[in-house]
């Protein structure tokens, strides 16, 4: 089925009612905007050379779209949430215990020993960290963090420069 | 086809699009920044502008999305700062009043049509552009935008006359 005929602009033909006359009037007083301002028009000039020059630049950033860039952030919360808190929490549990003085070195023995001082029983305590399992733990949790810490720096990194342009 | 640069599209079509960006945004939005944010989606697109839609259409489209951007963070940040939706008219000269008063009333009643309908008035009755070609840049099919229109024109009657009324009680 085909459109019927457009109607008549009410330039060419004006509305007869008063309130359609009224309103096409008034429309009719948008036909020529407000020029702009000398210095708007020159800002724009600057603007677009300084466009023209960015043409073929080096550093050209591929577009990210909003849900990219949510993912990305997501998988940074998650990340740091899920790794991050852990190292927190143990950084946390470690500053509590050294407040409490229940271990000032990770050596298990030592602090059998301070207990045995107290008058206590010998009770041999599991090793919360020994030091090979604190060597073969934090290189990993450090790698994790630094990789996190580079995709957060390359997401802000990015979100700077896109910003810019 | 050679894709032009943006500094040749800016020459010549800069003064379309800052035409297009004051009638559809108002007063209450910078033309210059629309432009400026315009050119700037354009340089960042044009490798990718293939040629197949006008260069004109192509560019209406983005001012739209640019304007629509604009309106919601205009929105926004009024209702953030506290202040009406719409401003009221600036004091000015004499001379200049009745004139700024009737751009300033239609602007508030287009503002409050839907984007489409105020797209179609803007592009149809200021614009002259034929229905056709109004059609394919709202991207509707033309008995679409049959409908649109009438109901766009019968809208901003309302709309006016709600305003001049609201006026009228102050």
């Amino acid at each position: 089925m085909s459109a019927p005929p457009w109607p008549p602009r009410w330039k060419d033909r004006p509305p007869s009612a008063p309130d359609e006359a009224d309103a096409a009037t008034l429309l009719e007083g948008l036909r020529s905007p407000e020029p702009l301002s000398p210095a708007a028009a020159a800002r724009l000039e600057r603007h677009v050379r300084e466009l023209g020059s960015r043409r073929g630049s080096a550093f050209a950033l591929p577009r990210l779209s909003w849900a990219a860039g949510s993912l990305l952030a997501l998988l940074c919360l998650g990340g740091i949430a899920l790794y991050g808190g852990e190292q927190i929490r143990g950084l946390l549990g470690a500053s509590t215990d050294v407040l409490c003085g229940s271990t000032v070195s990770p050596d298990s023995r030592m602090r059998t020993k301070s207990l045995r001082d107290f008058g206590a029983e010998q009770v041999t305590l599991p090793p919360r960290h020994t030091a090979a399992q604190q060597e073969a733990d934090d290189p990993d949790a450090l790698l994790l963090l630094a990789g996190f810490a580079a995709v957060c720096l390359a997401a802000i990194v990015y979100l700077k420069k896109r910003k810019r342009r | 086809m050679e894709t032009p640069t943006v500094e040749e599209v800016y020459r010549s079509h800069g003064a379309d699009v800052a035409r297009w960006a004051a009638r559809l945004g108002g007063p209450r939005l910078e033309v210059a920044d629309i432009v400026q944010e315009v050119f700037t989606r354009v340089h960042r697109h044009l490798g990718g502008y293939r040629g197949e839609a006008k260069l004109s259409t192509w560019l209406f489209r983005i001012t739209q999305n640019v304007v629509r951007r604009q309106r919601r963070r205009e929105r926004w940040r009024s209702l953030w700062r506290g202040e009406p939706a719409e401003a009221a008219a600036e004091s000015s000269p004499e001379g200049e009043l009745a004139q700024r008063e009737s751009r300033e009333l239609i602007h508030r009643a287009l503002d409050r049509l839907s984007e489409r309908q105020r797209t179609a008035l803007v592009l149809f009755e200021l614009e002259e552009l034929p229905g056709e070609e109004v059609a394919e840049r709202m991207g509707v099919t033309p008995a679409n935008l049959w409908v649109i229109l009438h109901r766009a024109r019968a809208a901003l009657v309302e709309r006016v006359r709600e305003l001049r009324a609201e006026g009228g009680e102050r």
